[in-house]
């Protein structure tokens, strides 16, 4: 952690020296040894919610969370009164970090999404702006077995420098890639793994007439002993690129990450996962009529992160009706954790994770729940729940702080905490600022405009009293760093004034 | 045989001991259950039901061919029994479907399809290439399915040499349930289809020195002799021992193993010569299969035989459009289902070579042409498949243990117009002709069709014809020929070669529902009120096959009412009325004629007072109009106006004194009483007048009248407190007659019936108004409608009949002097005219018609006397009436008299039918049997007036009266 640490306070102080690329979101200050966040609410989505509690951070991590935890003096005290404080959101996938989402290659266990992310991409300033301190960057869909994933911070300037964990998962798709049919990618599967299966046997029979070599001796038994024998003498560094990752992924080092993309994918996504011996270690995403399957993801209890359209709409065939699903509803009826993607394809408010979580709260989901599938849940499907995910003693302090509760879409983000540091604060958002100061200007033109009109309206009519005269409204005037009025309304990949 | 279900009612609480004692066994039995590891329930795999039809084809072995009126029980999904209606026991807790008019037989089997595939591998050698794993578990195939389609072989292609391994899968049920074979067979292909492999090119992820990129690999075969040398080299390396430095070859491996298991071979050939060449390889190899596709099978007939292969045959067939020229290549492939005659022995079955599924029953049918019968081309498409692809144990044929997937056919399975309505998929409704969208858009799908055929179809008298079909599409007839097009999801009824289907019977004079009711109708009044859903009375006369009936009330009154043709069937009153005026009526019987032309001229002249002003209107119109087309109007300034100086007679409703009814409640026997009312503006006050004893107390009578609607209280100095107010309620329901309930509210409530017996005062008012006769444009603006006139209006233009109840000649020659001479009313039909005879001449000459009297036989000077028989002699034509309620249902039976007395069955049947409706004048809507009418029929077993004949079925508006 140490080396790492360090690493993204020199970048942050570069930052703000070169004023790099106008980015100044990121804070160029360390913070001191200890913080303590008073006053706020605190979501710690472990455990109760707590009003005016103290959060004491050492160190970037957390050390106590509480109603009664006694600030020490030479801590820097924040005051968060008023404010909400829940653990930093969690994006568990996306490859919106990556220049190309997949590689053309069907079978590449041998790539790194680390090769391909671009940490100078707005995404990761945008979710930072909406609160998201860790994504998952994986590869698409497009693939019938992927490269290895990385969990990222949403700051950094190097894919190293943002990474908080490396080799999480390796990219399984299910659902046929494009211009291929489900007979091809289940062949190519099964051809894998049972190549794999020979390479491994050809090596420990190689190995063992090596070792054997060396000693000077010839091979003295049939092939599949001298296979078994073999076996024992592989390391990992005798396997070629192409199957190291697939061996790591049989022996559970690695998290399957499967694209199940439509129900009748299901089964053999649970027959691959079981034959192959990664099924205590799969995740499953979902796509949008997946859930036709309930019978079977329920019998296999794994987790399953949603798809980005939380409804599954429908044509009837035959009537012509339009049947609509939600689909967190029926994968929390059937007791399957899962968690929540944004929905970037949606100019609307689904490109929010918060806003996702209160439509499940809206469709009765348990608020715990709900605010579980956009922190916590990722974090654990990453192998990452004891380090992300919630606000409890010796977690990573990553943070976000809320104007209002977080479910409540007048809320918005007012600051963000990684790793203990000040990551983002809206006050001094530049983006932000410009967005909200074009909104003022467009509103002052309205106004004029409306006045103009009613000037032109009023000479053809008789005079009016003094004091009918509309008044020019507060909100008409762009105030600098002024909160939005209520209605200035967030554009697409800008990110928003929450 | 059925597994004992646990549907223990489980008590609520606060139950009794024994509650808790059933709860405590229902525990204990639900314990035993789990021990024995069978939770009662949670094997089921499918519903239980029984389905009872006409015609049952259970396509099984050791069942008859054909079962008639046969019962399948199923249990859990699964036919449990099947067998006829008397030797199949139902339990009586199983829901019955009952479906008279249907065909059952098994789910089609299609031995091809083009549901997957082809796959987009690359190698010609793709054995490990898997058809079920494109095929979607939790697809909607209703569509499929509505073509009887319910079992599928998914290929993996035609492309390939050694294609990959087929499945056999179910197209509804659950996703669970539908996998029947995972991998059925390995596929491989002969001809022309496989020639052509693509280069292999192998993408290296790191090429090196050592691991060089390779030139693009060709593949076998391009040729026909090379197809068997790629075969036997395919199969050879996959079963020959591995070289160490080989390059591993998982498609070899796949087919090694496949090979060694034996899998069946499903071989794909068309030529006579690949069909001959798959049937040498398959001999020299030592496997079993069958061969699929075979246009050219019957050059090579005798070699199929020999070998005992068998055969799906393909068929080619452009249904939905025409198919492409052939132009001159003679090599060209025209395969002809006649060529099949050849194939006499071998096991055949049927499939498509398209692989499409729509019209797999049709192209079969087609195939009888080669002289196949009608048992082996149904066993083409559902046994022989299913044993070919090894599930037949489940699918194919009806018999007990095999899954419920079954079609409802509206007729027989090989005849063209025959439709599928219904598909249970392991005794589940997997698909409903009846399930449509919900805007089908009009003139696209009729939403109700009904074929009805017969021996004999009587279209109107003396116009039979014989086997024939009448199609009714949403009420109404659509066509009567010798075949007629049969819609999709049309109820067919096949009644027979024997049957006699005639137009359903009219009733010319009736009373159905009136309920005994005998008050007077005003003229501004109808019946069509008392019909709304049919009742049981209704039934009762629609069952006997009366379909109409004129209806009319027991008394006329002096103005002319209107009567009502209603049919005794529907659901609502728009479906049951025909005609709301279908006639006018009065009665001169007993009066002279000088009082009879007066009785009828008071009416008639106020009718022709209003006609005219309907008919000046009209003329102004016009006018108008033409005006305005000519472009000569002249602007208008003011609309003008009329003074209208109408003296409305208005009598007081209330005013009087009453006789009252009280009955039902708490009172054993209908009290009666009288009571003095009075109306002041629409207050009401009054006392009660007898019986005298009750006058004693103080009392007082008030009320409300709204409309003519009553609500009101009663005051009493009562000599006891009584425990809630009294009160009366009430309704006009007609001129001095009011119904409602009395009681003490809330607690006692009892029915009353007032009727005025004395009148007291009547008030006059007089009105005067202005009246527009001119729009803003000038347009004349229509007169005021008159609901009173407007049946003398219609009698004046001779749209309806004037039904004069008249007894004596006297009394119907001066009906005809008033009505036909001075009126020129064109249609006159009377009620009862016993006299008829000695008016005959006079009747005929005024084109007027007879109502018989109820009783059709009288002794006139003591001899039998048929007045029916004899005015048809003269050339007058009749009708019958009941002149009842649900009397109307003996009507069949006294035209059966009639006939017995001297009329002709011909005569009686169109007296009933199209001579009733005319003289109505509603024969553009029941009477016979022709297109445009209403879908009115009853299907006899004979001739209707034959005396052995009976009701079989009554359909009313296109729809069965149950």
């Amino acid at each position: 952690m140490k080396p790492k640490f360090r690493g993204l306070l020199g970048a942050a102080l570069l930052a703000a020296g070169f004023s790099f690329a106008g980015r100044q979101v990121v804070r160029a200050s360390e913070p001191p040894a200890k913080i303590a966040l008073t006053g706020a609410r605190v979501i710690p989505v472990a455990g109760e919610e707590m009003d005016s509690a103290t959060i004491l951070i050492e160190h970037g991590r957390i050390t106590a969370v509480g109603k009664d935890v006694k600030v020490p003096f030479d801590a820097m005290e924040i005051d968060c009164s008023g404010k909400v404080i829940m653990p930093g959101l969690i994006e568990p996938q996306s490859w919106r970090g990556l220049d190309v989402p997949n590689e053309t290659l069907p079978v590449a266990p041998f790539l790194d999404v680390a090769d391909a992310m671009d940490p100078s991409r707005l995404y990761f300033e945008d979710a930072l702006r909406d609160g998201i301190t860790t994504i998952h960057v994986i590869q698409a869909d497009n693939t019938v077995i992927g490269g290895l994933s990385r969990a990222v911070r949403s700051i950094g300037l190097t894919p190293d420098e943002m990474a908080v964990a490396t080799n999480i998962a390796l990219k399984l798709s299910v659902t046929p890639r494009s211009g291929w049919d489900r007979m091809q990618q289940m062949a190519t599967f099964r051809e894998t793994f049972r190549e794999l299966e020979e390479y491994i046997g050809n090596l420990a029979e190689q190995k063992y007439e090596e070792s054997l070599s060396k000693q000077n001796k010839k091979v003295d038994v049939g092939p599949a002993e001298a296979r078994e024998r073999g076996r024992k003498l592989i390391t990992d560094a005798d396997y070629d690129d192409q199957h190291r990752n697939l061996m790591r992924l049989k022996r559970g080092d690695l998290i399957a990450w499967i694209n199940v993309g439509a129900a009748m994918d299901v089964a053999p996504a649970l027959k691959l996962a079981t034959e192959h011996g990664f099924f205590e270690k799969a995740v499953f995403a979902l796509g949008s009529e997946t859930f036709k399957a309930i019978g079977e993801l329920k019998k296999a209890g794994r987790p399953v992160v949603l798809p980005e359209d939380l409804f599954h709409r429908e044509r009837d065939s035959v009537t012509g009706e339009i049947r609509e699903t939600f689909i967190p509803a029926k994968i929390h009826e059937a007791g399957l954790m899962f968690a929540l993607q944004p929905n970037p394809n949606s100019s609307m408010a689904e490109r929010y994770l918060t806003y996702q979580a209160a439509l499940c709260v809206r469709h009765g989901i348990p608020r715990q729940t709900a605010l579980e599938a956009i922190t916590l849940n990722a974090a654990k499907m990453m192998g990452l729940g004891d380090r992300f995910g919630s606000i409890e003693a010796g977690k990573v302090a990553n943070l976000t702080v809320y104007s209002g509760d977080p479910l409540d879409f007048n809320s918005w983000v007012e600051q963000v905490y990684i790793d203990g540091i000040l990551a983002y604060d809206r006050s001094d958002d530049p983006r932000l600022e410009e967005l909200l100061r074009l909104e003022g200007v467009a509103k002052k033109a309205d106004e004029a405009k409306r006045k103009a009109a009613e000037e032109a309206k009023k000479e053809s009519a008789p005079p009016a009293e003094e004091g009918a005269k509309p008044k020019p409204t507060e909100e008409a005037k762009p105030a600098e760093g002024a909160p939005p009025a209520e209605n200035a309304r967030p554009r697409r990949g800008t990110g928003g004034g929450r | 045989m059925r597994r004992p279900r646990l549907h223990a009612p489980w008590p609520g609480k606060g139950e009794d001991a024994s509650g808790s004692l059933a709860r405590f066994a229902a525990a204990c039995v639900f314990a035993l259950s789990l021990l024995l590891g069978a939770a009662p329930n949670a094997r089921a795999d499918g519903p239980t039901l029984a389905i009872r039809a006409g015609r049952i084809l259970p396509v099984a072995p050791g069942l008859d061919w054909v079962i008639e009126d046969g019962v399948i029980l199923i249990v859990d999904g699964r036919v449990a029994e099947i067998g006829p209606a008397t030797s199949v026991v139902i339990p009586a807790d199983v829901p019955v479907t009952h479906l008279p008019d249907a065909t059952i037989m098994p789910g089609l089997v299609a031995a091809t399809s083009n549901l997957v595939g082809p796959h987009a591998g690359e190698p010609t050698v793709s054995a490990d290439y898997r058809a079920i794993d494109s095929f979607n578990l939790y697809g909607d195939y209703r569509s499929v399915l509505a073509a009887g389609v319910t079992t599928v072989h998914l290929s993996p292609g035609w492309h390939r040499l050694i294609g990959g391994q087929g499945a056999v899968v179910r197209l509804g049920g659950p996703a669970g349930q539908r996998l029947l074979r995972e991998s059925s067979d390995l596929t491989i292909t002969l001809g022309e289809s496989v020639f052509n492999p693509p280069d292999l090119v192998e993408y290296l992820t790191r090429p090196s020195p050592d691991n060089a990129i390779q030139p693009a690999q060709r593949q076998r075969p391009t040729t026909r002799l090379g197809q068997y040398l790629a075969l036997r080299e395919a199969i050879a390396a996959a079963t020959g021992p591995r070289e160490r430095s080989a390059k591993f070859d998982y498609q070899a491996e796949t087919l090694g193993r496949l090979w060694s298991e034996r899998l069946p071979l499903r071989v794909q050939a068309h030529l006579a010569q690949d069909i001959a060449g798959a049937i040498s390889f398959m001999a020299a190899s030592g496997r079993t299969g069958y061969l699929v596709g075979g246009f050219e099978a019957g050059d090579v007939a005798g070699e199929l035989r020999a070998a005992g292969v068998p055969l799906v045959y393909t068929i080619d067939a452009a249904f939905r459009s025409p198919g492409g020229n052939v132009g001159s290549d003679p090599d060209a492939l025209v395969p002809d289902v006649e060529d099949l005659s050849a194939l006499e022995g071998v096991r055949l079955a049927l499939a498509m070579s398209d692989g499409s599924l729509g019209d797999l029953r049709l192209a079969a049918a087609m195939a009888r042409r080669s002289g196949l019968s009608e048992r082996t081309v149904v066993e083409a498409i559902t046994r022989v498949p299913a044993e070919l692809l090894g599930v037949a144990d489940r699918v194919g044929s009806l018999a007990p243990g095999t899954v419920a997937d079954i079609l409802v056919l509206n007729g027989a399975p090989l005849e063209a117009a025959t439709h599928v309505h219904r598909v249970y998929v392991g005794g589940r409704l997997a698909y409903d002709v009846r399930v449509r969208p919900e805007q089908s858009g009009a003139g696209i799908m009729a939403e109700r069709a009904v074929v009805v055929r017969g021996g004999t179809i009587w279209k109107g008298p003396n116009d039979w014809l014989s086997d024939g079909q009448v199609l009714i599409e949403d009420g109404r007839i659509i066509a009567v020929g010798k075949r007629v097009p049969v819609p999709a999801g049309a109820q067919v009824i096949d009644a027979g070669p024997g049957a006699f289907i005639a137009p359903g019977f009219i009733d010319a004079f009736g009373h159905l529902g009136l309920e005994g009711d005998n008050g007077v109708l005003a003229p501004n009044l109808s019946l069509a009120p008392l019909y709304g859903a049919a009742d049981v009375m209704d039934h009762r006369v629609a069952a006997a096959g009366v379909t109409t009936v004129v209806a009319a009330p027991y008394r006329f009154h002096s103005r002319g009412p209107r009567l009502t043709a209603v049919k005794t069937a529907g659901n609502d009153r728009n479906g049951r009325i025909v005609d709301d005026m279908a006639a006018v009526a009065f009665d001169v019987r007993g009066s002279d004629p000088k009082s009879i032309a007066n009785a009828l001229k008071q009416p008639l002249d106020a009718g022709k007072k209003y006609l005219e002003s309907w008919q000046k209107y009209e003329k102004d119109l016009a006018e108008w109009e033409k005006k305005k087309a000519e472009g000569k109007l002249e602007p208008v300034e003011k609309p003008k106006t009329e003074e209208v100086a109408e003296q409305k007679v208005e009598e007081d409703p209330i005013t009087g004194t009453w006789t009252v009814r009280a009955s039902g409640g708490p009172i054993p026997e209908p009290v009666d009483a009288k009571v003095a009312l009075n109306l002041r503006g629409t207050q009401i006050e009054g006392r009660l007048i007898e019986p005298v004893e009750a006058t004693e107390f103080n009392h007082k009578i008030t009320g409300t009248l709204s409309g003519k609607k009553i609500t009101g209280t009663v005051e009493i100095d009562a000599p006891v407190e009584l425990p809630a107010p009294p009160f009366w309620e009430g309704e006009i329901v007609e001129t001095d007659h009011i119904k409602g309930t009395a009681g003490l509210r809330g607690i006692i409530q009892v029915d009353i019936e007032l009727r005025r017996v004395d009148k007291e005062s009547t008030q006059f008012s007089v009105t005067r108004t202005k009246r527009k006769t001119t729009g803003e444009d000038g347009r004349p603006l229509p007169p005021t409608i008159d609901e009173n006139l407007e049946p003398i209006r219609a009698l004046l233009t001779n749209r309806i009949p004037a039904l004069v109840s008249a007894g004596t000649s006297r009394e119907i020659e001066a009906v005809l002097a008033v009505l036909a001479d001075q009126y020129k009313i064109e249609h006159i039909v009377f009620l009862g005219a016993e006299e008829a005879r000695l008016a005959a001449e006079k009747l005929k000459e005024k084109n007027a018609s007879v109502v018989l009297p109820p009783s059709v036989l009288r002794a006139e000077r003591r001899q039998p006397y048929h007045q029916g028989d004899d005015l048809v002699r003269r050339g007058i034509p009749v009708a019958f009436q009941s002149n009842a309620e649900d009397g109307a249902r003996t009507l069949p039976t006294v035209g059966l008299y009639a006939v017995n007395r001297g009329m002709s069955a011909e005569q009686v049947l169109e007296a009933m039918t199209i001579g009733a409706a005319r003289m109505y004048r509603i024969d553009d809507r029941v009477g016979s049997i022709e297109p445009g009418k209403d879908g009115d029929l009853v299907i006899f077993t004979g001739h209707p007036f034959d005396a052995a004949s009976r009701v079989q079925r009554v359909i009313i508006n296109g729809e069965e009266v149950r």
